[in-house]
C-alpha cells in the first residue's frame, strides 16, 4: 500500500473464557466503545459484558415484513379488480368459482399476503444480519497478527480499535496488564 | 454467566392449611355464584353457558397435563420452576370431573341430537324407506320446528347416519374413557413428581419422560374426540377435523396465561422468591405468543377450507355466526371481534420482547388472553343454543357469573392441590439449570 500505514488497534490474548469475559467488563467500565472480542465459540453474557446495545435487526425485519404485507395486499387486490383504489385502473377481473374479487375476496388472498410477508421478513433477517455483521469480509487487519490463527482453536483475543474516542496506548496497555492479557500487540491496517 | 441464582427455600415450602381453608371458601363461594348465574338465566341458556365455561376451564386443565408431559418428553430444563404450578392446574382434571355432572345429567337438554335422538334410532332400520319416501319421519323434536323441508331432510339424514355414534349411552361411555385417560395420566405425573421432592431420584424423571412419550397419542386422541363430542356435536350436521387442534391451541394459551398470572400473584404474596425470574416470564410470554399464532393458523385453516369450496353443509356453521335468519347482525360482530382480540391485537402487542420481559405487561396480556379465549368458546358454543335455528347473542351478567363462579372453583382447586406440596419441584435434577437459564 502506498498510503501511510494506519493503526487498526491494540490486541491482546487471553487464555480462558472467564478471563476475557472480565477483560471485556474492564474495558466497558473504563468507557471504551469500539472494541471487539474474538473467541472460538460464543460466550454467554458477552453482549452484556461488552456493553453492546441491542441490535436493530428486529426493526429491519418488522419494516421488511410490513413492506411485504403491503405488497401482498396490493398485488392480490389490484390484479383481480377492474378499478383499484383511488380510481387506479386495475388488472384483470377474473371471477374464479364465483368468489368476490378485490378487497371483498381478501380472505382467499390471506395465504398470498402471508407468504409475501414471510418472504420479505426472511430476506430482511438474513441480509440484514449479513449487512450488520459487515459480511462478506475477505480481509481483516487482525489476520496479520502472528498468533491470531489460534482464535479458531483456543485463543481468546480482545482488540481495542483506534477510532475509539478514548484511544490511548498507555492506558490500554495498563488495562490489559490489569486484566491479565498476554502478548499485547499493535495492529496496522 | 449468571450462576448462583439461589432459591429462597422458605418461599417455596408447602403453604399448608391456610391455603386449604382459602380453597374451600373459594369453592363454596364459586358454587354459590354459579347457582346465582343459573337462577338468572333461562334453563337452556344457563346450561349452554355452563358448558361454555366448563370447556374453557377444562382446556386449561388439559393444557396443564400437556405442558407437564411435554416438558418431560423434551427433557426441558427452563420450565422446572413453574412445573409444579402447571401440575396444580393439571390435577384440576378431578375438579372438572365433578363439574361435568350437570352436563352429564342434562345431555338431552344441551345436545340437539339427544333431543330427537331416540326418534332417529327408532327409524334407523327403516332409513332407506324414509329417504325413498322423502317423508319427514322424525315427527317430534327440534327438527320439526324448521320450515325449510330440504333442511329438515338433511338433518334427518345426518342424524340417522350418525345415530350410532351420537347416542346417549355410547356418549356416556366415551365421557368415562376420556376422564379415565386424563385422570390416570395426571395422577401418575403428580404422584411421581411429588414423590421426587422427598427421595430426589433422577430415575423418576426418566420414567416420567418415557411414560409421557407413550401417553401423548392417547392424550391427543382423547382431547380431540372430547372436543368433537362436547362442542362440535352441538351442531351435529357440521364437521371439521381440525376442530380438536383449535381446542388444544386454546387450552395451551389458557394454561400459559394461568401460569403467568399465578406466578405473578404468588410472587407478590412472597412465594417463589428467586425461583421465577424475568427469563421465565419471557419464555412463558414467548410460548403464549407462539400459540396465539398457532391458534390463528389452525382457525384460519378451518375457515378457508370451508369458505373456498363453499359447500352448504359446511359453510352453515360460519353462516350461523355471520347472519341471523331475520337478516340482523346476530353473531357477525362477534365473528369480526374474535380474530381481532384473539389474534391481531395480542400479536402486535406481544411481539416486542420488552412487553414479555416486563412482569406487569406480561401479566396483563395473560389476563387479556384468558378473556379472549372465553369469548372464543362463547362464540363457538352459544350460537347452537336453539339448534338448528340460531338466536341472537344474549351475553349477559348471568354468563359472567357462571364463568366467574367456575373460575373461583377452578382457582380453589388449584390452591387445594398445592397446599401440601413444595411450590417448586425442589429435588428435580434440572432445577439448577432452570434457575440459572438466560435468554439470549
Amino acid at each position: 500500500m502506498a498510503k501511510e500505514e494506519k493503526i487498526h488497534g491494540i490486541v491482546s490474548e487471553f487464555k480462558t473464557p472467564k478471563e476475557i469475559y472480565h477483560a471485556a467488563e474492564t474495558f466497558r467500565d473504563a468507557g471504551f466503545k469500539k472494541f471487539e472480542v474474538y473467541t472460538p465459540f460464543p460466550i454467554h453474557g458477552m453482549d452484556e459484558a461488552m456493553g453492546l446495545k441491542a441490535t436493530i435487526l428486529p426493526w429491519i425485519i418488522l419494516a421488511c415484513g410490513i413492506t411485504g404485507m403491503t405488497i401482498g395486499i396490493c398485488l392480490s387486490t389490484w390484479s383481480s379488480s377492474e378499478t383499484w383504489l383511488f380510481g387506479i385502473e386495475g388488472g384483470y377481473k377474473m371471477i374464479i368459482s364465483g368468489k368476490p374479487d378485490s378487497f371483498e375476496g381478501i380472505y382467499e388472498f390471506i395465504p398470498v399476503i402471508f407468504e409475501t410477508t414471510i418472504l420479505l421478513s426472511a430476506f430482511g433477517a438474513v441480509f440484514g444480519m449479513i449487512g450488520l455483521n459487515g459480511l462478506p469480509k475477505l480481509y481483516h487487519p487482525l489476520f496479520t497478527h502472528d498468533s491470531f490463527a489460534k482464535v479458531s482453536d483456543d485463543g481468546f483475543f480482545l482488540c481495542v480499535e483506534s477510532d475509539d474516542p478514548l484511544y490511548n496506548e498507555a492506558k490500554i496497555k495498563e488495562l490489559f496488564e490489569k486484566a491479565g492479557g498476554e502478548n499485547v500487540n499493535q495492529i496496522t491496517e | 454467566m449468571a450462576h448462583g441464582n439461589k432459591l429462597d427455600s422458605e418461599s417455596v415450602k408447602a403453604p399448608g392449611a391456610k391455603w386449604g381453608g382459602l380453597a374451600i371458601g373459594l369453592i363454596v363461594v364459586g358454587a354459590g355464584v354459579i347457582f346465582g348465574g343459573f337462577s338468572m338465566s333461562k334453563t337452556g341458556h344457563g346450561l349452554h353457558s355452563y358448558l361454555t365455561s366448563f370447556m374453557f376451564y377444562l382446556s386449561i386443565a388439559l393444557g396443564g397435563l400437556f405442558f407437564v408431559m411435554l416438558q418431560h418428553l423434551t427433557r426441558a430444563g427452563w420450565s422446572v420452576v413453574v412445573r409444579r404450578l402447571a401440575e396444580g392446574f393439571m390435577k384440576n382434571i378431578l375438579v372438572m370431573l365433578v363439574l361435568f355432572a350437570p352436563i352429564f345429567m342434562n345431555i338431552d337438554k344441551i345436545y340437539a341430537w339427544a333431543d330427537s335422538g331416540s326418534h332417529a334410532e327408532a327409524h334407523a332400520e327403516s332409513s332407506d324407506t324414509a329417504h325413498a319416501g322423502g317423508e319427514a319421519h322424525l315427527t317430534t323434536g327440534r327438527i320439526d320446528s324448521i320450515d325449510d323441508v330440504k333442511l329438515q331432510h338433511h338433518l334427518e339424514h345426518v342424524l340417522i347416519h350418525k345415530h350410532k355414534y351420537l347416542e346417549a349411552g355410547f356418549f356416556k361411555i366415551r365421557v368415562g374413557i376420556y376422564f379415565l385417560v386424563w385422570i390416570v395420566l395426571a395422577l401418575f405425573m403428580w404422584k411421581n413428581s411429588v414423590a421426587q421432592d422427598s427421595h430426589g431420584e433422577a430415575a423418576t424423571t426418566i420414567k416420567m419422560g418415557k411414560v409421557s412419550a407413550g401417553a401423548m397419542p392417547f392424550f391427543a386422541l382423547s382431547l380431540t374426540f372430547a372436543s368433537f363430542d362436547w362442542m362440535m356435536s352441538l351442531d351435529y350436521a357440521w364437521f371439521s377435523t381440525i376442530f380438536g387442534v383449535i381446542y388444544f391451541a386454546s387450552g395451551f394459551i389458557g394454561l400459559m396465561a394461568c401460569l403467568i398470572i399465578s406466578s405473578f400473584f404468588l410472587q407478590k404474596r412472597g412465594y417463589l422468591k428467586g425461583a421465577v425470574t424475568t427469563e421465565h416470564y419471557h419464555d412463558m410470554g414467548k410460548f403464549m405468543f407462539a400459540f396465539i399464532i398457532f391458534w390463528a393458523y389452525v382457525s384460519f385453516s378451518q375457515f378457508i377450507l370451508i369458505r373456498y369450496p363453499n359447500i352448504p353443509e359446511e359453510t352453515i356453521w360460519y353462516l350461523h355466526r355471520w347472519q341471523h335468519e331475520d337478516g340482523s347482525l346476530g353473531w357477525k360482530n362477534w365473528s369480526i371481534a374474535i380474530p381481532v382480540i384473539h389474534f391481531i391485537l395480542p400479536f402486535i402487542l406481544l411481539m416486542s420482547r420488552h412487553v414479555k420481559r416486563n412482569k406487569v405487561t406480561c401479566m396483563i396480556m395473560a389476563v387479556w388472553m384468558l378473556v379472549a379465549s372465553y369469548l372464543h368458546f362463547y362464540w363457538v358454543i352459544m350460537p347452537t343454543l336453539t339448534f338448528p335455528s340460531v338466536t341472537n347473542p344474549a351475553f349477559g351478567f348471568n354468563d359472567v357469573l357462571i364463568a366467574v363462579g367456575m373460575g373461583l372453583i377452578f382457582f380453589g382447586g388449584f390452591l387445594f392441590n398445592l397446599k401440601n406440596v413444595n411450590l417448586v419441584p425442589v429435588k428435580d435434577p434440572r432445577l439448577d439449570e432452570s434457575l440459572n437459564f438466560t435468554n439470549y
